[in-house]
């Protein structure tokens, strides 16, 4: 498997320039560069995203999709920047973007959970008043309405008796919880957005169910726009009108998810399927494979 | 029939005293025989990783028993583990190598270790069993005088595959041996345990809290939840036609390639089923 990928094969995303209305986010061409190291890591993303729509991304570890995903939040670690293409966030080109700009953006506009909901919160505060601190802060809502803006987004993430989790520490309560917590925080202030990147890896088969039917709920009821990126092609896809396979920075293959799961061009995407074909629940699933 | 390769009777783990006490495992009975491949699935906390410290002899037992070969191992002496472990009976892959792997020893050490330990063959004895164990898991020779740390996450668990292998075990434990692999080395160590079990009678038990890689290799599935065996079947069974509702969500929760939109109510009924039954 040592053949270079095809850099953009597949059928090729629109280009940016004919934007429609309803885009939320559009990718193209994004490339990302390590300065430190002067290696491009990532060469070349091009996504579109509408409001109410999920995009999946696929790839292991050190394929780009974080790097990817932390580009769209303006996130990216020192040193390391979008070297090519642009990224257009709710019509605006997010290489204009100051600090301020972004810091307005982030929560209101677009919001993130990622794999490890314990490290994103304080163990010093109940995960009520966090979530209450910014709907007062950055919503500007009173004491008391934040506290029942809060309650209601515990209880609208599904978490039973809300009332009880707004005065619960992290220690508390379990990952699967502490991932709604994240959620109910990602989506307080209403953004377009929201990027989930590998949000349910840590957790166990059942919860993962959970939180992704949650997230599938959210985009319905809210008109939320979701990223969703994991490692596993098949969590992605039950969620995913489009599916980008990516590997070591390059877009392997990108398209409709039912083209992407039934008719795959490139090997690897092939061997992403065959994973779950040969060795995986659907040997007993599906009468008959039909490909590979 | 032959004697079985692992034999648990009412097996009772517990972790702490008074309140604090936990029961980990309770009444847990199975019996693997030679050839089989059993897959043990379960959420965090259902008893998975207790099951796999009994049969190390690692576990404290409050009733039962733990046969490997027909010897109880949940009550060894100190002496009598030690033996055991010599032995080379019974082995076993963890879900990290570079945790499970020596870093200061080379991975051609690391998989002479046990037949070294073992005392019965020649310097050069051993490192022709190490070649070939090499060769058995796919590992080129030139990887013989590396460190864990300079092998990729996928190599390292071949090596430690190797080190089970090398003592020709009866019993071969996998915890979690896949979960930190990425597709194409997790297809790989798959492989190599089906080629394993096609060319040998050795016996798999393969606990994984991902129901699709017991799926690629097991032939039977116990499913364990909240400390107790709920299900024992053949893993198509256990699949296609699962009785416990717990084993119904499981296996309704497990992305596959099939699932859509469809299966949320499914699985919001599900979820109540279970929620009713317990």
């Amino acid at each position: 498997m040592s053949q270079a990928p095809a850099v953009e094969s597949g059928p090729a995303p629109a280009p940016a320039t004919d934007a429609h209305p309803d885009d939320v986010l559009v990718l193209d061409g994004v490339r990302i560069h390590d300065d430190l190291s002067d290696t491009e890591l990532v060469h070349g993303v091009s996504l579109r995203l509408r409001r109410g729509g999920v995009v999946g991304i696929v790839g292991e570890s050190g394929s780009g999709k974080s790097l990817t995903c932390r580009a769209v939040l303006g996130i990216l670690p020192d040193l390391i920047e979008v070297s090519g293409g642009s990224i257009t966030l709710l019509g605006r080109d997010t290489a204009t973007l100051t600090r301020r700009d972004w810091t307005a953006l982030r929560g209101a506009s677009i919001g993130a959970v990622f794999q490890d909901p314990a490290s994103y919160l304080n163990p010093s505060i109940t995960v009520g008043r966090q979530l209450q601190e910014v709907l007062r802060v950055r919503g500007g809502l009173s004491r008391e309405d934040a506290h029942r803006r809060a309650v209601e987004l515990f209880d609208a993430v599904h978490l039973r008796e809300p009332e009880q989790v707004y005065r619960q520490y992290v220690h508390e309560l379990s990952g699967g919880m502490l991932q709604r917590v994240l959620i109910a925080i990602a989506i307080s202030l209403d953004p377009e957005i929201l990027i989930a990147d590998e949000a349910t890896t840590a957790l166990d088969a059942t919860v993962q169910a959970e939180i992704l039917d949650l997230l599938a709920e959210l985009t319905e009821r809210l008109g939320l726009a979701l990223v969703l990126v994991s490692h596993d092609l098949a969590v992605v896809a039950q969620l995913c009108d489009e599916v980008l396979v990516l590997r070591d920075g390059h877009v392997v293959e990108q398209g409709p998810t039912g083209r992407i799961l039934h008719d795959p061009q490139e090997e690897y995407t092939r061997l992403l399927v065959a994973e779950h074909e040969q060795y995986g629940l659907e040997r007993y699933l599906t009468p008959e494979p039909s490909h590979v | 029939m032959s004697e079985p390769i692992l034999e648990i009777e009412g097996l009772d783990v517990a972790f702490g005293r008074g309140h604090a006490r936990t029961i980990a495992l309770s009444g847990a009975a199975l019996r693997l025989f030679p050839g089989e491949a059993v897959g043990v699935i379960g959420e965090s906390g259902a008893g998975k990783s207790t099951l796999a410290r009994a049969v190390l002899g690692l576990a404290p037992v409050t009733a039962g028993s733990v046969r490997v070969v027909g010897r109880d191992v949940a009550r060894l002496s100190r002496r009598g583990r030690r033996e055991f472990g010599r032995s080379g009976v019974a082995q076993y892959v963890f879900q990290d190598p570079l945790r499970s792997l020596d870093p200061d020893q080379t991975v051609q050490a690391a998989v002479a270790e046990p037949l070294q330990i073992r005392g019965e063959l020649s310097r050069g004895e051993i490192a022709a069993a190490v070649r070939a164990q090499f060769a058995a898991v796919e590992l080129d020779e030139s990887l013989l005088d590396r460190f864990p740390a300079q092998l990729s996450g996928g190599q390292r668990q071949r090596v430690a595959v190797a080190r089970a292998l090398v003592t020709g075990p009866r019993l071969l434990l996998l915890d979690e041996p896949v979960s930190a692999l990425d597709s194409a080395n997790r297809v790989r160590i798959l492989q190599l345990l089906e080629r394993l079990r096609a060319t040998t009678d050795i016996t798999l038990l393969f606990i994984s809290h991902d129901l699709g890689s017991i799926a690629g290799v097991t032939d039977r599935t116990i499913v364990l939840n909240r400390g107790r065996i709920v299900e024992d079947g053949p893993t198509a069974q256990v699949i296609t036609a699962p009785r416990h509702p717990y084993t119904r969500l499981l296996v309704g929760s497990a992305p596959t390639l099939t699932s859509g939109a469809a299966d949320r109510a499914r699985r919001a009924r599900l979820r109540a089923e279970l929620a009713a039954a317990s």
